[in-house]
């Protein structure tokens, strides 16, 4: 753990994010950088941290579900940094006639051994990830998701399967930025305040941490709980470049590419950061 | 007594004895039917192989997929109606584009749903629906063992995504053996001269020996088809019937738009074939009545009668005029039934004019399709 800086770590792939979305100027930079640190944390706690050694090729292993599609391009970059997606993949995201995208139906588990689950639809991951949990009980399932996805109903499915076969390899990861598409999520259904109450109604063991703070977040990973465990990450979206939302919508903070100008101000932005 | 639901539940059930990397997901309704007897067999961590998922077809096939990441081979069993309509998204996704090693059987495909259900609980646009999935095997057995044997066992060694779609899966099985080979039309009647070919899926193929026995008492000579493989449909096989330049008629328990119909349809246009086509489908029009069990074939598909003077009229044209007799010819006997059903669902008195071969118009009162004295 000592030998890691993560602090550098996540600087140089917020980097590679920028770097790779210049290329096509289209996918998610701002939920990319809200779940960064969680996807970053969640891969070295199970490929490097608690693992002997690197197998994403192994039939079973520590899964990675990303329910919350629309961080992909963060995962495929925080794969990329550790060496588990090769970089020259990057250069094609977005790109016509590339393997990266949005979605990587069919591609998955052939070319890029390390991405277990792809679905552009909310609210599938956590019924995936309980059904890899529950066939596969030797190792843990981790599921990211969103704190908008919470108003897809079949979420709250997976969940009660989850709590009544007590699968407990599975720890559901929920990004809270407070924020979806259209406005901040209080304003539209209110599944991001008093998140911790409901999923402790529903019978999970809740944790909850600041999403951006990688020791934290890996502490809590760490921690072993008599029932299925659910950790609410606080973050912020679009983590360091929040100026980003005052010259434009809340959908286009979402996902509309940027200016020339914007790019100059992201990159000045990620220098400043400490 | 054996259907087909039995048999599929009965092999789903020796596979979870014989391979620990078989599960059944099995919704709530089927679980007491299917499997409650079965599961006496069974050891504890058989049984654990067996999951009731509960009312969540959703969840259901989100995590059929997620044990089959897991190497598991999984078969879930729920009503069609709510697989193909309320679980599509996941099936799209989860099943079809990741190519999940899942067999969903869809229970109650079609008309002929349990007496207690309505519309809610047909599924007559399921064949659509799944056709436009990727990666997706269709079957639609008929009530032919032969059938769902090869299909069971094709299905067991096959690795992808598959919809076994079960319409009358309580009625016992046809004493009809012929060889059946997976991903070809069945060739169930043959004849050396034929006058028409019948192509029928899953129950109709029932309807399609009546109507070709009908066929055969007046001297037409019918080939029959059963299409129990719907994706990828023998295309070949398809064509080579077109090429015998025959009327060809289409039965299934489905709406006419993406099922058998269409598909033989858009060979007929391709193969440019001017022979004659008469799909026999499900009609689009307001379920409004209660019915009970084959009455809904009969009011909202054609019954045999009907269409036995149809089809014969596709082989020897008659004059137009004939036509109007044909469509309101009936196949109900027991008025009393329909006093009952009449005072039910208020349906009103029908009003049809024809004509007789002596051109003079004529008025006759009906109620659902029985001529009323004056």
């Amino acid at each position: 753990m000592q030998s890691l800086n993560f602090k550098n770590d996540i600087k140089k792939i917020k980097k590679i994010i920028i770097d790779t979305i210049k290329i096509s100027n289209a996918g998610h930079i701002t939920s990319s950088f809200s779940s960064l640190e969680i996807l970053y944390a969640i891969y070295i706690y199970i490929f490097i941290l608690n693992n002997k050694g690197i197998d994403v090729s192994a039939k079973l292993r520590d899964r990675v579900i990303i329910s919350k599609e629309h961080c992909r391009l963060g995962q495929v970059c925080v794969l990329a940094y550790l060496g588990l997606l090769e970089k020259e993949q990057l250069k094609k995201y977005c790109v016509s006639g590339g393997n990266l995208g949005h979605d990587l139906y069919n591609i998955v588990n052939d070319k890029i051994p390390a991405i277990d689950y792809s679905s552009g639809s909310l609210g599938h991951g956590a019924n995936v990830g309980a059904g890899i949990a529950l066939g596969d009980s030797d190792h843990h399932v981790y599921v990211l998701m969103g704190d908008g996805e919470l108003q897809e109903g079949s979420v709250y499915e997976a969940m009660i399967f989850i709590i009544q076969h007590k699968i407990n390899n599975i720890t559901l990861v929920i990004d809270r930025n407070n924020m979806q598409i259209d406005n901040y999520v209080k304003n539209i259904i209110d599944t991001s305040s008093n998140l911790k109450e409901r999923m402790i109604a529903l019978g999970f063991d809740v944790l909850e941490c600041n999403g951006h703070d990688v020791e934290e977040l890996i502490t809590v990973l760490n921690c072993k709980t008599e029932l299925p465990k659910c950790i609410i990450a606080n973050t912020k979206k679009g983590n360091g470049i929040e100026f980003l939302l005052k010259s434009r919508s809340f959908a286009g903070f979402h996902h509309s590419g940027l200016s020339l100008e914007d790019y100059e101000r992201v990159y000045e932005a990620l220098e400043d950061e400490q | 007594m054996s259907n087909k639901l039995m048999k599929i539940s009965e092999y789903a059930v020796n596979l979870v004895k014989a391979d620990k990397n078989v599960y059944i997901l099995v919704v709530d309704g089927w679980e007491c039917y299917c499997f409650n007897e079965a599961k006496k067999m069974l050891n504890e961590e058989e049984k654990s192989r067996i999951i009731n998922t509960g009312i969540s077809e959703q969840n259901t096939v989100g995590v059929a997929s997620g044990l089959s990441k897991a190497g598991k081979k999984v078969y879930v069993f729920m009503f069609a109606a709510f697989l193909s309509a309320r679980a599509f998204d996941q099936v799209k996704l989860d099943i079809g584009y990741d190519n999940a090693n899942v067999i969903l059987v869809g229970i109650h495909g079609g008309f002929l749903g349990p007496r207690v259900a309505g519309y809610s609980h047909f599924a007559v646009e399921d064949l659509a629906m799944m056709n436009a999935v990727s990666n997706l095997t269709i079957f639609n057995p008929a009530n032919i063992e032969d059938e769902v044997d090869n299909i069971m066992e094709y299905v067991s060694q096959h690795n992808g995504p598959v919809y076994i779609r079960l319409d009358t899966p309580s009625q016992s099985f046809f004493p009809v053996h012929y060889p059946v080979t997976i991903g070809k039309l069945g060739k169930i009647l043959d004849t050396k001269h034929p006058d028409i070919a019948i192509v029928a899926t899953g129950n109709m193929v029932s309807c399609g020996m009546d109507l070709a026995n009908k066929l055969m008492d007046k001297g037409f000579h019918a080939l029959l088809y059963s299409a129990h493989t719907i994706k990828p449909f023998d295309k070949e096989g398809l064509v080579s019937i077109i090429k015998k330049n025959i009327p060809i008629i289409t039965m299934e328990e489905h709406v006419a738009y993406g099922g058998l119909a269409s598909i033989v349809a858009e060979q007929i246009a391709i193969n440019k074939s001017k022979a004659g086509f008469f799909p026999v489908c499900i009609k689009d029009k307001k379920y409004n009545l209660v019915l009970v069990d084959y009455d809904y074939t009969l009011n909202y598909l054609l019954d045999v009668e009907n269409l036995f003077d149809k089809v014969t009229l596709l082989i020897h044209p008659l004059p137009k005029i004939k036509n109007f007799l044909f469509s309101i010819k009936t196949y109900y006997k027991n008025k009393q039934n329909y006093c009952i059903k009449y005072s039910l669902c208020g349906i009103t008195l029908l009003k049809k004019k024809y004509y007789t071969i002596d051109q003079k118009p004529k008025e006759s009162i009906y109620l659902l399709g029985i001529k009323l004295p004056k």
